[in-house]
């Protein structure tokens, strides 16, 4: 990596696409560090009204770490999918973080509050969440994927689709089952009345 | 892990069919393809609703705010990092300018707290040298009640400074528990006053006094920190787009209103944030604490905040007297300096050391809680302790007039209502003279049960003189008296009492939260 890490970063793809898990666990540092960088960087700018998007931040991931174009549709999904795994653990700790330096409070939950979040009247407790999405994955790893990409990554349906190696009609579906099946286990439907899931 | 579980294979099936129909006719369908399992049609059908609830849950446009969490721990460092010859233990604290890390010097040996300020991108090499100034500065003030800086690092294109640890807590820590009692907010007030005068003596602002600025030593010396770095920080406040900036990434609670109006601020403007600092320590609030940093600084340049005794009935009318006289909104007619500033609150901690708090309230300017009513209130207690004393006496004789079972069960009663209202009403006495700060809500806690002791006292009292009244006249008009007398009292006189006293609001001087009215 001494060079330009976008070589290192195509050939890992290109190992990906192979087969070739160890690539993953080297690749997965090279994001989560870049993703970190490229935030700290926005954050300094403290620009007023300015919401940074996850959506953003992991493509302009890829423009910096994949300066290859001839890269193929489904590597560009590979790395997609691994830039949204990395920003769903970069808020987890975040969140682990806030919850331990608060001294003596086991309880403090950090919830994505509604003053802050573009659409109102939703509070989401990233931790909870994050417990539930495991939850999810034993269930179905596909449903759990496809909201941590879409949510945490901020992919469109069409990248999460390629990604996925799914159609982007299959990924709709699945995102509308994984939605309710996280509302309903975060407690945040009204009909919990009959509760067989648990 | 990579097989989906094969029932929820089947409700996503089913789910996904539902959905295809219309809404009516989802029932019908859930029936008779779940017919002979009811766990499964009713996982179906909570999902269903779960669906139509969803809404904008997990709505990707809410993952702004994700990366906004994520955005300020970007750079922070795990401990073990290595910055130079320093160890990060681990991090202190994180805000707008920078990340502080405890952090172990492994060339002296020594703890220390780094400080790393978050390097503007692009080069800003003007506001770079400023801050470096500044630091240097701040650097050369040797004063117990500032945090000692060491040095002053670079480490990939990140300013550090490397100052003293102090094992202790900020004032914002101690905050979180309530306002501070009388006798710590004068020490910390004065230690942090002490540091303003010896740093303005040499010509440096601090620029961003705020709780979380001052730390309060674990032996009892409070520090100031960050002496003169918000000026490189916030840069220029006389640029209006930088102090827009500036406001932002400072602290807009705590900015004085000539610097909210784009002036670059004086040592009178560290006397203004002193004096939201010496309010907030005694009430628990700033007064000017808005919603929204443009409320808060509207507050700034407009609000007159109440007097802080009237949050904390605790303080003593000469603070209130100082808080206000720090928080004038023309500096000119503030305190000069804070060697003023100092010279009252010594005088103040003499008469307290002195004279008590009685001696305090005499060059009150405002009528809150003088002396002479604090006097009648106490007289009011002890008035009523008697009269309960009075009537559990009497009673003991309208008693011995009455029949066998009853005469018991009155004197019973009566008797352990007195002794219980008398309690309650030397344990008020006791916290008053005391000065505990816990008096307000004493005072609002007891009031009911006081009111319904004496209540209930008036009517046994009542009720056997009225027994006896026929046989013995004058002894049972008397005390038929003496309980209507006592039960009105309660109700009608002791809440005005109380109110003079204390000068809070209707039933006793509680709810620190009048400090913020319109919130």
């Amino acid at each position: 990596m001494a060079n330009d890490p976008s070589h290192a970063v195509t050939s890992l793809l290109a190992q990906i696409g192979r087969g070739d898990q160890h690539a993953m666990d080297d690749l997965f540092p090279l994001v989560y560090a870049e993703l970190r960088r490229i935030a700290a960087r926005e954050m300094r700018r403290e620009r007023p009204g300015r919401t940074l998007q996850a959506t953003a931040l992991v493509h302009e991931a890829y423009l910096r770490l994949v300066k290859d174009a001839s890269l193929s549709a489904a590597n560009r999904g590979q790395f997609l999918g691994i830039a949204a795994h990395a920003m769903r653990e970069i808020l987890i700790d975040r969140a682990r973080a806030r919850v331990a330096r608060k001294r003596g409070g086991g309880a403090v939950r950090v919830t994505l509050d509604e003053s802050l979040s573009a659409t109102p009247g939703v509070s989401i407790d990233v931790l909870a969440l994050d417990e539930a999405l495991q939850r999810l994955a034993r269930l179905d790893p596909r449903h759990a994927q496809v909201i941590e990409m879409r949510y945490f990554g901020g992919l469109s349906v069409e990248d999460t689709a390629a990604a996925l190696g799914l159609s982007p009609a299959t990924v709709k579906r699945a995102w509308t089952l994984a939605r309710a099946w996280l509302y309903r286990e975060l407690g945040g439907t009204g009909a919990a009345g009959g509760d067989p899931g648990r | 892990m990579s097989s989906p579980d094969a029932r929820f294979a089947r409700v996503t099936a089913l789910f996904d069919e539902a959905l295809a129909l219309a809404p009516a006719d989802r029932a019908a369908f859930l029936d008779r393809a779940c017919g002979g399992d009811p766990g499964l049609k009713a996982e179906v059908a909570t999902l269903l609703a779960a669906d139509r609830e969803a809404g904008g849950f997990l709505s990707p446009e809410g993952t702004g705010v994700a990366a906004l969490l994520l955005g300020d721990a970007g750079d922070e460092r795990p401990p073990g990092t290595m910055l130079g010859t320093y160890r990060i233990e681990r991090t202190l604290g994180s805000g707008g300018m920078g990340t502080v890390y405890l952090a172990h010097d492994t060339t002296l040996g020594r703890e220390v707290t780094l400080k790393v300020l978050h390097a503007e991108d692009g080069v800003d090499l003007r506001r770079q040298e400023r801050l470096r100034f500044e630091a240097r500065a701040a650097a050369g003030l040797a004063h117990p009640n500032i945090a000692t800086v060491y040095a002053l690092e670079e480490f990939d294109g990140d300013l550090c400074i490397v100052s003293e640890f102090v094992p202790g807590r900020t004032a914002r820590e101690l905050l979180e528990q309530g306002p501070l009692d009388l006798a710590t907010v004068l020490r910390v007030a004065t230690d942090v006053t002490r540091a303003l005068a010896a740093a303005h003596a040499r010509g440096i602002l601090h620029r961003d006094l705020k709780p979380e600025n001052i730390l309060v030593g674990d032996n009892g010396v409070t520090r100031v920190l960050d002496f003169g770095i918000a000026r490189g920080m916030v840069a220029s406040l006389d640029q209006p787009r930088l102090t827009a900036t500036g406001m932002i990434v400072g602290t807009p609670g705590y900015i004085s209103p000539e610097q909210l109006e784009g002036g670059a601020g004086d040592g009178r403007s560290d006397v203004f944030a002193l004096g939201i600092v010496l309010y907030e320590l005694a009430t628990g609030t700033n007064p000017f604490q808005g919603r929204t940093p443009a409320s808060t600084a509207a507050r700034i340049l407009t609000l007159e905040p109440p007097a802080p005794s009237r949050a904390n009935p605790m303080f003593p009318p000469a603070l209130d007297a100082m808080a206000a006289r720090c928080l004038r909104k023309d500096p000119a007619a503030r305190y000069g300096s804070a060697d003023e500033v100092m010279a009252d609150l010594e005088r103040l901690s003499a008469t307290l050391a002195s004279g008590g708090s009685a001696a305090l309230a005499k060059p009150a300017p405002f009528v809150l809680g003088s002396s002479g009513a604090r006097s009648w209130w106490r007289t009011h207690q002890r008035a009523v302790i008697a009269v309960v004393a009075l009537l559990a006496i009497g009673n003991w004789w309208l008693a011995s007039w009455i029949g066998a079972p009853l005469r018991y069960a009155l004197f019973a009663l009566v008797l352990a209502l007195a002794v219980a209202d008398g309690t309650l009403r030397v344990h008020l006495l006791f916290v008053e003279r005391q000065g505990l700060p816990a008096l307000a809500q004493q005072l609002a806690r007891t009031r009911p049960w006081l009111l319904l002791i004496e209540l209930l006292m008036g009517l046994g009292v009542a009720g056997a003189a009225s027994l006896v009244i026929s046989s013995h006249q004058a002894i049972g008009i008397a005390m038929l008296a003496v309980s209507t007398g006592m039960v009105v009292t309660g109700w009608a006189i002791e809440p005005v009492t109380t109110q003079a006293a204390f000068s809070g609001t209707d039933s006793g001087p509680s709810q620190p939260r009048s400090a913020d009215r319109s919130g």
